[in-house]
């Protein structure tokens, strides 16, 4: 069940790099390893990015594998692209 | 755009973000030297004035005869020894705020140094906007600077320090409220964008 409000932006940028950086679906227990986060908050934010269509789901020898969606790609390039704008909108 | 185009294409802001990053902790570096020069050469001239004006009306208005040469040059030097206390004192003070940044800088050297995630563009990102709001605070210090500008110009040209006082504390109060508001809007800014993008994603 997703109960994320608003999800922190550090996390989901964690995720999505992780995801991104693998290029290849990987197992849910790497992904959260990876992520260094606990189970429940781990199981928050994967749910989380289920509900939005940014991951995928494969099984490949009864192993449930996730990579990112064409949605969760373009969601990370969106998210890219807006931390550079904010960066060059930044004046001292 | 192909996915292989758009990846391209990430790794390129990404690789941009580190160039703009870098600049931007350049150019705050140089502002904040500066900044600091010119606010701590025109404090002790100021401080340097109010000091040597005020000795000179006592000297002229208690001291008469040749004494009084001898008086306004010890008066010339305290002064001059009150402005460049002043002005080392606000120096190293604004200096020390330039410690700030040094976390935007060693972040930028690990980020140089390997590649670069998203997740490191925004803890960029965060420690740029935290020193662009530690930048816009020393405004604060301006205002206080403007409020003893004004004392003191209204204490001369009306011959009045209470006029002077309230004159200052006006001034004062005016330059600081419009220094927070202009700083509380950026960092209100800034969180509303942060909300947004989560909401479009």
């Amino acid at each position: 069940m997703n109960t994320l409000e608003r999800p922190d932006l550090y996390v989901l940028a964690r995720f999505l790099d992780i995801l991104y950086e693998n290029g290849q679906p990987m197992k849910k227990t790497n992904l959260q390893m990876r992520t260094g986060l606990n189970y429940v908050r781990f199981s928050e934010y994967f749910d989380w990015m289920m509900s939005h269509g940014f991951l995928q789901k494969k099984v490949e020898d009864e192993v449930e594998l996730y990579s990112l969606s064409p949605q969760g790609l373009d969601a990370y390039h969106r998210l890219v692209a807006w931390i550079r704008d904010t960066m060059k909108g930044m004046r001292i | 755009m192909t996915s292989e185009q758009n990846s391209g294409a990430a790794d390129k802001l990404l690789s941009d973000m580190v160039h703009d990053a870098d600049e931007y902790y350049a150019r705050l570096n140089v502002q904040q030297l500066n900044q600091a020069r010119i606010y701590s050469a025109v404090m002790g001239a100021v401080i340097w004035f109010a000091v040597f004006a005020g000795l000179g009306i006592v000297l002229y208005l208690n001291v008469k005869g040749p004494d009084i040469n001898l008086d306004l040059l010890w008066a010339f030097l305290t002064a001059v020894a009150s402005g460049v206390v002043t002005a080392a004192t606000f120096y190293v003070v604004r200096r020390q705020r330039a410690s700030k940044f040094v976390e935007l800088g060693a972040l930028l050297m690990k980020v140089k140094q390997g590649t670069v995630s998203s997740e490191d563009g925004l803890h960029l990102m965060d420690l740029m906007h935290q020193a662009a709001l530690a930048m816009r605070k020393q405004r604060l210090d301006t205002a206080f600077a403007y409020g003893v500008g004004a004392f003191i110009l209204v204490s001369i040209v009306g011959l009045n320090p209470g006029f002077g006082a309230l004159a200052g504390v006006v001034a004062y109060l005016y330059f600081r409220f419009e220094a927070l508001r202009e700083y509380e809007k950026e960092d209100e800014r800034y969180e509303n964008s942060k909300r947004d993008i989560i909401l479009s994603l």
